[in-house]
């Protein structure tokens, strides 16, 4: 749904843009296409190992993992959320999931946080684009976050 | 062929090649792996092309200046507000928003605020938020939401901070980060890169080549040197 409402809006801009200006409209598909072929092999290693991962270790047996509560449970599942990199689309049945099972709410907090922001196997594509120290501090900074979300979850919930 | 397309077909087999392996050993797993690869890669072909088109528009019509002022050095709690939106306006995994973010520096945008967008684009939007509500209650949402926010903004200005600790060392060495870096080390008394007069840039052709190099190729003094030249668009003309 989303991404139909993403797609209109960059076809309308396009037309809006070809109207306007059609060399700088020509230049900026150039642009995009240029960026499309940069960012192809990373795309397609990205995905794939993120679905081998999810083939190859189940939910249920994530699940079996994580439902030990307390702290190993805890930093179990934000390490694994920092391993792997997931859109929210499949990051929230996952969580509902792992709750059902047993997985603690705080835990998950910070499972769904490291998930999303930290990539193991994203960081390739960030040092590519913005450097190595910058893609280490910050995924130590989010890393650390998460946790510290987490556990404050962990008080308030 | 275009060097880019040779490593993505590269790519491609050594993929093929490892869940034909895995064929062989477990077909069970291999058959899962191929079909999550194929959800994920529709998912990836529905938005990042939408999203490359916007960011090659943007690019071309929005002049940096506006973007140094918006998100620059001295944007300000507006600059974090807009970082914000930016981020939770988008669709997408966080690897979409790798190329939004280096377009945004290049034009001038601080630091702090690629971060605070990043992080904003990854844990914090609006659709999302709903989607998490419905999963595991609106409470937890509400609360992950209030903790997250002040945080990605702390981050976002501890990275800042400690990456201009580096401002005085030489760039790091080429082949280990793209051109795209440099911008960063700016010292603070320089709140933008130097600013070329304005009749230089309707003309495409002096900024167009400067963009594309800095994402992807391996080797920037090359990538410099063929940029400099303005070849892509002479080639076409």
């Amino acid at each position: 749904m989303f991404s139909l409402f993403l797609l209109a809006t960059a076809l309308g801009g396009l037309a809006v843009s070809g109207v306007r200006d059609r060399e700088r409209t020509r230049a900026a598909l150039r642009l995009a296409l240029r960026s499309g072929l940069g960012l192809l092999p990373g795309l397609l290693a990205v995905t794939a190992g993120i679905s081998l991962t999810l083939a190859a270790v189940p939910p249920r047996a994530i699940a079996a993992l994580f439902q030990s509560h307390g702290v190993s449970g805890f930093l179990l599942l934000a390490g694994v959320g920092a391993l792997m990199t997931s859109p929210g689309p499949v990051t929230y049945p996952l969580a509902a999931s792992l709750h059902r099972m047993g997985a603690s709410l705080p835990a998950l907090a910070s499972f769904i946080t490291t998930l999303t922001m930290v990539g193991t196997l994203t960081a390739p594509m960030e040092i590519r684009a913005f450097g190595r120290r910058f893609t280490l501090l910050r995924q130590a900074l989010s890393l650390a976050l998460a946790l510290l979300v987490g556990a404050l979850m962990g008080v308030l919930l | 062929m275009n060097p880019k397309l040779k490593s993505a077909l590269r790519v491609l087999a050594v993929v093929l090649a490892v869940h034909l392996v895995l064929g062989a050993l477990v077909p069970r797993v291999a058959g899962h792996s191929l079909r999550n690869w194929g959800r994920g890669l529709t998912e990836v072909a529905f938005i990042v092309p939408s999203v490359l088109i916007l960011i090659g528009l943007f690019d071309v019509w929005v002049p940096k200046e506006v973007v140094a002022r918006h998100l620059g050095r001295s944007s300000g709690l507006r600059g974090i507000l807009l970082a914000l939106l930016l981020g939770t306006g988008a669709a997408g995994p966080i690897y979409a928003a790798f190329p939004i973010g280096v377009t945004l520096l290049e034009k001038g945008a601080r630091l702090a605020n690629l971060v605070i967008f990043l992080g904003a684009w990854a844990t914090i939007k609006l659709p999302m938020l709903m989607m998490e509500s419905a999963f595991l209650g609106t409470r937890f949402a509400m609360l992950r939401l209030v903790l997250t926010l002040p945080g990605i903004i702390a981050c976002g200005f501890l990275v800042e901070f400690l990456m201009s600790g580096q401002a005085a060392d030489p760039p790091p060495s080429p082949g280990d980060c793209c051109p795209a870096t440099r911008p960063i080390p700016a010292p603070p008394t320089a709140p933008c890169r130097p600013w070329k007069p304005p009749e230089t840039w309707p003309s495409t052709g002096t900024r167009i080549p400067a963009a594309p190099p800095a994402r992807s190729t391996p080797s920037p003094p090359q990538a410099a040197s063929t940029s400099a030249t303005g070849k892509p668009i002479s080639k076409k003309s």
